[in-house]
């Protein structure tokens, strides 16, 4: 598990060579195969090393995190072309996937936190320095001081484990159950802000719609579940207070799921309509976890891996319309069909999964997840039904709003998609669209 | 005039001089989109105010939110009121299950999802 904190770190001064942007791209491509190598035992941590461990679901979403990565670098091709502070940009890149990789691999709960944490830097520095809009400084605030608000008390709360336990280890949290409501609603607090949940979910349209591709790429694909990691770790010491108090956030993200999904279609902002359809997958996500049901922790862990790849496609997709026409308004990039009928098909691709339709990974995760939340209590029935329905209104919304009728007749010039752009899509698309015939990778835990 | 069309004759003129307006903006737009020297880098189409105005209107709609009486019954009725609702009834269906299977009154075989 060193030996990739050796890679990563090892790959930073590399980024400030000349001519080295698509060489740390090929040494991240290389990386996800030698990580793919690492045999896991799927019922319990291995691969330990100094305080680092692969456990089943570090092990998909630190992999989740390379393998993003590599299409961050993949979408930027602008910043490159145009000399936008290129090496700085990759030393952002690597910094970050190196703070994700040690979140998600290290064993003790407040080394979690330090890089759960540190991570927030980095994101902060790709809205800041690549974005566009003069919004993005309000986005980086709201960004940084949510989290932090939030994380505070859970900062507090672990020192408080700490003085009890005098244990921080996340494999020996099993053994113990603290049934303090202060500590229940510290502890969680930070995740379900990251996640976001309803009430809190202020910072994500704005950051990610002011973020450039990279930025809204990783928050998509991997910031939101530092959130769903971090509750599925915490929760195990919070069992017996999380059975009664459990309920009301399974009540909050699912009514406010329904109406995050009806606020899609108020968007104008392509963007902004992805964001929000993050929320609404995020707030099933919260319902699943927060049940406790082994369908539910696992269903949450694939729809965690499908959001990632199948927003972060859909970001993708976005910027290609943006890059040609410098605007993410609907009202512009409307009958794309007419411009890159190959580019359609992948759009919808993309919005079929967002939509869990099958055969893709988020279907798999969905199923898991309703049907977890069904068994807690039929009435979540009433909220999942909603959810879904809309949510596959507003997929649909955007692919024929997007892709179908007439073009906008003020256009002056458009380019087809080039090879880049499709490798790109592609490669969100097959192992969101592959890993549902061998979903036991994923749905078999402890 | 106005009477060949059976409107008065200040709607008759109103409607000249919209469709004058009308003229005026179709000739600055087709002035634009066949201007062979357009720079296409600044933005990929033509420019309108108006469009403008929509998008940083919609972009700025937290901003300018007033909290007044209306809006604030209007987010208890839609946002807590049915969130504190569904929390109760969700919360009553379950302990009432739990009761019931601790006092033993569910027979094994009709408890759902028990090995979820």
């Amino acid at each position: 598990m060193m030996k990739f904190m050796m890679m990563m770190i090892f790959m930073m001064p590399l980024c400030f060579k000349k001519n080295m942007f698509w060489m740390v791209q090929n040494m991240l491509m290389m990386m996800v195969f030698l990580f793919m190598n690492l045999s896991i035992n799927i019922i319990s941590f291995c691969n330990l090393s100094y305080m680092m461990g692969c456990d089943l679901i570090s092990y998909g979403l630190i992999l989740l995190s390379i393998w993003i990565s590599f299409l961050m670098i993949m979408a930027s091709e602008n910043l490159m072309k145009k000399k936008n502070y290129e090496s700085f940009f990759l030393f952002n890149i690597i910094m970050l996937l190196l703070m994700l990789y040690l979140t998600f691999s290290v064993m003790n709960l407040f080394m979690f936190y330090l890089f759960f944490e540190g991570s927030l830097i980095p994101t902060l520095m790709l809205i800041i320095g690549w974005g566009y809009q003069p919004e993005r400084i309000q986005a980086g605030l709201y960004l940084l001081f949510y989290t932090l608000f939030a994380s505070l008390p859970l900062l507090l709360g672990i020192f408080y484990l700490y003085s009890e336990m005098n244990c921080m280890m996340m494999y020996f949290l099993k053994f113990y159950n603290y049934e303090f409501v202060f500590l229940y609603m510290c502890l969680i607090l930070a995740f379900l802000v990251k996640m976001p949940m309803y009430f809190v979910h202020l910072w994500l349209p704005k950051a990610h719609v002011e973020a450039s591709i990279s930025g809204s790429m990783i928050l998509a694909a991997i910031m939101l579940k530092l959130g769903g990691y971090g509750l599925l770790r915490i929760l195990i010491i919070l069992q017996k207070i999380g059975l009664k108090m459990n309920f009301i956030w399974v009540v909050i993200s699912l009514i406010g799921g329904f109406y995050i999904s009806l606020k899609c279609f108020c968007q104008i902002d392509m963007k902004s309509l992805i964001a929000y359809s993050s929320v609404c997958h995020m707030s099933i996500v919260i319902g699943g976890i927060m049940t406790m049901n082994y369908w539910g922790f696992l269903g949450s862990y694939v729809l965690m891996i499908s959001h990632g790849l199948c927003s972060s496609g859909l970001f993708c997709l976005s910027n290609i319309n943006y890059e040609r026409l410098s605007s993410r308004s609907l009202f512009l990039n409307k009958g794309m069909m007419n411009f890159m009928p190959s580019l359609s098909f992948w759009w919808f691709l993309m919005l079929s999964s967002n939509m869990a339709a099958p055969p893709s990974l988020n279907l798999m995760g969905e199923i898991s997840l309703i049907n977890s939340l069904i068994s807690w209590s039929w009435m979540t029935m009433i909220s999942l039904m909603l959810i879904s329905f809309f949510s596959a209104g507003y997929s649909l919304y955007l692919y024929s709003f997007t892709q179908h009728g007439n073009y906008n007749i003020g256009i002056y010039s458009f380019y087809m998609g080039v090879s880049r752009e499709y490798l790109m899509l592609m490669l969100h698309w097959l192992p969101l669209n592959l890993l549902i015939m061998k979903v036991d990778y994923s749905m078999i835990w402890f | 005039m106005a009477e060949k069309y059976g409107i008065s004759e200040g709607q008759f003129q109103l409607i000249q001089k919209q469709a004058e307006r009308r003229a005026e903006m179709r000739q600055e737009f087709l002035k634009q989109r066949t201007n062979p020297f357009k720079h296409a880098a600044e933005a990929g189409y033509i420019f309108d105010p108006a469009h403008q105005k929509f998008l940083s209107m919609k972009v700025t709609q937290f901003e300018r939110f007033q909290p007044n009486p209306r809006t604030s019954l209007f987010g208890v009725l839609t946002i807590i009121v049915p969130m504190l609702t569904y929390g109760y009834f969700i919360w009553n269906e379950r302990n009432d299950r739990e009761q019931k299977i601790r006092a033993g009154e569910m027979p094994y075989r009709d408890r759902l999802f028990k090995l979820c």
